[in-house]
């Protein structure tokens, strides 16, 4: 509807209800409207209504409940008489361009429940220093939401906030130039779920009162310049969803309650003088989707809990004193879409486990000491926007494809010993680009060892290993085992070494010379069977990087011996746990194992250019490293599809599954 | 014609025996009675008498936060073991499905309110409805609503 209302809508003397909001009216709102005695509800929001609205408005109208007039371009000043219109109890005026004093006499409108005033130009008195209205709202007991949001009210908070309605839910006055302190009375609103004084100019500490309101959901107080610890009096709300403090000049330590608040999904502290190490405990918020915790001086290293924190979307740690290494493992997962921990003071190399955060868009490692190479595997990650690893010490080859085309000199600038395409602006790489001696060696082992292997081949088999895919681990990526490493590791494949036997082979554990501890599949390289076995769990855990998937380091395709080496899961398998005496898990450990598994499903499943079907899931396939993580292991039966349903070339498996677990129809079918 | 859906059968068994401790191919099964129908027969309402008494152990403790999120964990595994393929979820569903039982069950701990589920009777031609809206309504639960952020003009005025 557009155009200009008609004044004879006065006329309609019994009518009560008027909605015609989200249209496009112009012009005046007809005076006479407001002199229909019976009018119950006046909905016009969200039009192109101009002019003011009459002076008397509000003394014809006994029976008026509802004030619906925001989002039009009405100005001049809100008329002192609307408190005669004694049965309101909504009143919106909001996003219009009202001047002058909101008038103490809605303090009469005892019915009141909404008052939204916000974004206009409404001031407060200059007579008195403090925001009078909000002693005079305090006789409005039924009083659940203020909104005085984007107001030049450049006044202070009285005492008699805390006055107010114990009905009041939400309070919002961000951007109202509000000076001085927050009145410790504001614990006396105990009802309330909202607060916001955002982007004003208070200046103290936050009340400890504050323990008080324990409903609070969202607490936002950011942009302001109060000072002082935030004390333990913030961890009291059962439902605290949204805190930002970010933007003051809090200082002392993050506290280690904020780690109880779990149903946080937003925390932002950034910009204060926060000085402790990053608390533990904040890995506990596993339900957070922003941690913002940029420029303080947090120091200590990054905390490894945080690979707990599976669903975040956004984490900003830059501009801390942050030191060690970024850690490797589990710490990146699929919904991660920004990170950044530039400008502090981390060291070593650049995790290939980043290439988990398959969403990630936003990845600035500036300003830091990392060395080494930028790992190939982030090569992978489609949607990443923006990539900044400046002012390092970083080198090698910077990789080229992906999202990698996209990125010019600037990302790359300040590291000693990175090569690549000159637009680049950083020197060609050479066809064997230094990579440290250990590579160097490597790469000398694979040229002589041959022909040494040839020449005593009469006396050791000589099988070399190789890594299918460099990116899975970036530790292990350039290393080789000789079959007589991998039969000295599991002591001449022995009984005493088998961890379990399956139809297509065995596994064995194998302690290698530096230590680390692997477990290496052998496969039954006469069995035809057993070795499709081998072909496609060797394809699928190339494919399939997940944190909660085994992982491969190696495998062997000779002819006379075929195997995998992948991780060694400490805590054995599901089945073990679930049905051995003396194991036990409880409610929610199970919970979290059977997310891990159905994650690490579900990214078999959403490939882009291939989907997996595992084809035997049960307890004995689900594996638990050593911090209880889910991983699923055994692929030798999986299929691999492409997105149009068409099999690959290994064709369908011989193996079935195991009975009990697979879904009716699948015994038939073949 | 392998399809996903078998994998989310498996996972569908794979949970049932992970919260009820009984392998499918365990003695009591066979014949008429299997693993899913057993479970299908306590719903809703008698989960105790499957679930794992280990979890139930210390029966005072969280008692209700406990058996509210065992019985959406076995509604869950009864969507994912239904007899045709189409009917079942797929693991995306059953991922976020899984996350909101986990965030409702750490809320209810926190306070053990009385388990409020809102997993309505199982029919399979409402499996999917149900589980829209049972992943809206537990995000709407779990996730207050951000309304204020928008311009507020639905108000309630009858509190």
């Amino acid at each position: 509807m557009a155009g200009v209302l008609p004044p004879e809508l006065g006329g309609l003397s019994n009518l009560k209800t008027l909605r015609m909001d989200e249209n496009a009216l112009i012009g005046n709102v007809p005076s006479a409207l407001f002199n229909i005695s019976a009018i119950e509800v006046i909905g016009m929001y969200t039009n192109l209504l101009s002019g003011s609205l009459p002076p008397t408005m509000g003394l014809f109208m006994p029976n008026l409940r509802e004030l619906r007039l925001g989002g039009n371009e009405l100005e001049g000043t809100i008329p002192s008489s609307i408190s005669n219109a004694s049965t309101l109890a909504v009143v919106d005026l909001s996003n219009n361009s009202f001047t002058g004093l909101i008038p103490g006499t809605i303090g009469n409108l005892r019915q009141l429940q909404v008052l939204n005033l916000a974004n206009n130009h409404l001031t407060s008195e200059s007579s008195t220093p403090q925001l009078s209205i909000l002693s005079a709202l305090g006789n409005c007991k039924n009083l659940r939401r203020i909104y005085f949001s984007v107001n030049p009210l450049n006044t202070t908070l009285p005492i008699s906030f805390g006055n107010l309605s114990s009905s009041l839910e939400q309070f919002w006055a961000d951007d109202c130039n509000l000076k001085g302190n927050i009145p410790n009375t504001i614990g006396n609103l105990s009802s309330l779920i909202a607060l916001s004084l955002a982007n004003n100019e208070l200046a103290s500490v936050v009340p400890t009162t504050a323990e008080r309101l324990t409903n609070l959901q969202l607490l936002d107080l950011q942009g302001n310049q109060l000072e002082g610890n935030i004390t333990d009096s913030l961890c009291h709300s059962d439902s605290l969803f949204d805190l930002s403090l970010g933007g003051n000049k809090l200082s002392g330590s993050i506290p280690e309650c904020l780690g109880n608040l779990t149903t946080l999904r937003h925390l932002n502290l950034s910009s204060n003088n926060f000085t402790s190490t990053i608390p533990l405990s904040l890995g506990n918020l596993a339900g957070i989707l922003v941690l913002n915790l940029s420029s303080n001086f947090l120091s200590g290293s990054l905390p490894l809990v945080f690979r707990q924190l599976m669903v975040a979307e956004e984490i900003d740690l830059s501009r801390n004193q942050l030191s060690g290494q970024i850690p490797n493992s589990t710490w990146f997962h699929k919904n991660l879409a920004y990170l950044s921990l530039a400008t502090n003071r981390l060291q070593g190399p650049i995790p290939g486990s980043l290439s988990f955060a398959v969403s990630l868009e936003f990845l600035d490692l500036s300003h830091n000491s990392l060395s080494g190479l930028i790992p190939k595997s982030l090569e992978t990650l489609l949607h990443l926007k923006y990539f900044n690893v400046s002012f390092n010490g970083l080198e090698g080859e910077i990789p080229s494809e992906g999202p990698f085309r996209n990125f010019s000199a600037q990302s790359y600038m300040m590291n000693n010993g990175l090569c690549g395409a000159p637009r680049l602006q950083v020197p060609p790489c050479k066809t064997y680009a230094p990579r440290g001696a250990t590579v160097t060696l490597v790469f000398l082992l694979e040229l002589i060892l041959p022909l040494i292997a040839a020449t005593m081949a009469a006396l050791y088999i000589f099988v070399w290993l190789r890594c299918p895919n460099k990116n899975v681990r970036p530790i292990l990526a350039n290393t080789r085992f000789t079959y007589r490493e991998l039969e000295q590791a599991t002591d001449g494949f022995g009984e005493g070494n088998l961890l379990g036997r399956g139809s297509f082979g065995s596994v064995y554990k194998g302690t290698l010379s530096d230590g680390m501890i692997v477990a290496i599949k052998v496969f039954d390289a006469e069995n035809e069977v057993s070795c499709r076995g081998f072909e496609v769990e060797r394809e699928v855990m190339c494919h399939a990087c997940h944190p909660n998937i085994v992982t491969i380091f190696c495998s062997s395709n000779a002819a006379n011996f075929k195997a995998l080496v992948i991780e060694y899961m400490v805590n054995g398998s599901l089945e073990k746990w679930l049905h051995t005496h003396n194991y036990s898990l409880d409610i929610l450990q199970r919970l979290d194992i059977m997310i891990d598994t159905a994650s690490a499903v579900e990214h078999l499943h959403s490939g882009s250019s291939w989907i997996i079907v595992h084809g035997d899931l049960k307890p004995s396939n689900i594996l638990l490293d050593e911090d209880m993580i889910a991983r699923l292991s055994d692929f030798s039966i999986a299929q691999v599809l492409k997105p149009d349903g068409q099999q690959n070339s290994s064709g369908p498996s011989l193996f079935l599954g195991t009975i009990g677990y697979v879904a009716p129809g699948n015994a038939s079918a073949s | 014609m392998v399809s996903t859906k078998k994998d989310v059968f498996s996972f569908g068994i794979l949970l049932m025996e992970t919260f009820t401790g009984k392998k499918p191919t365990d003695e009591m099964f066979g014949g008429e009675m299997s693993l899913i129908s057993w479970i299908m027969e306590t719903l809703p309402g008698e989960i105790e008498r499957v679930v794992d008494p280990c979890l139930l152990r210390n029966e005072e403790e969280y008692y209700h936060a406990k058996i509210t999120c065992l019985s959406d964990i076995m509604r869950l595994a009864l969507m994912c073991t239904s007899f045709s393929p189409s009917k079942r979820l797929n693991m995306k569903e059953v991922v976020d499905t899984l996350d909101e039982i986990k965030r409702l069950f750490l809320r209810n701990i926190s306070g053990d309110n009385p388990g409020e589920s809102n997993l309505e009777e199982l029919d399979p031609n409402r499996i999917r409805n149900n589980m829209k809206k049972f992943v809206k309504w537990r995000r709407e639960t779990l996730l207050p609503n951000l309304e204020w952020r928008l311009p507020d003009y639905q108000y309630d005025t009858n509190s």
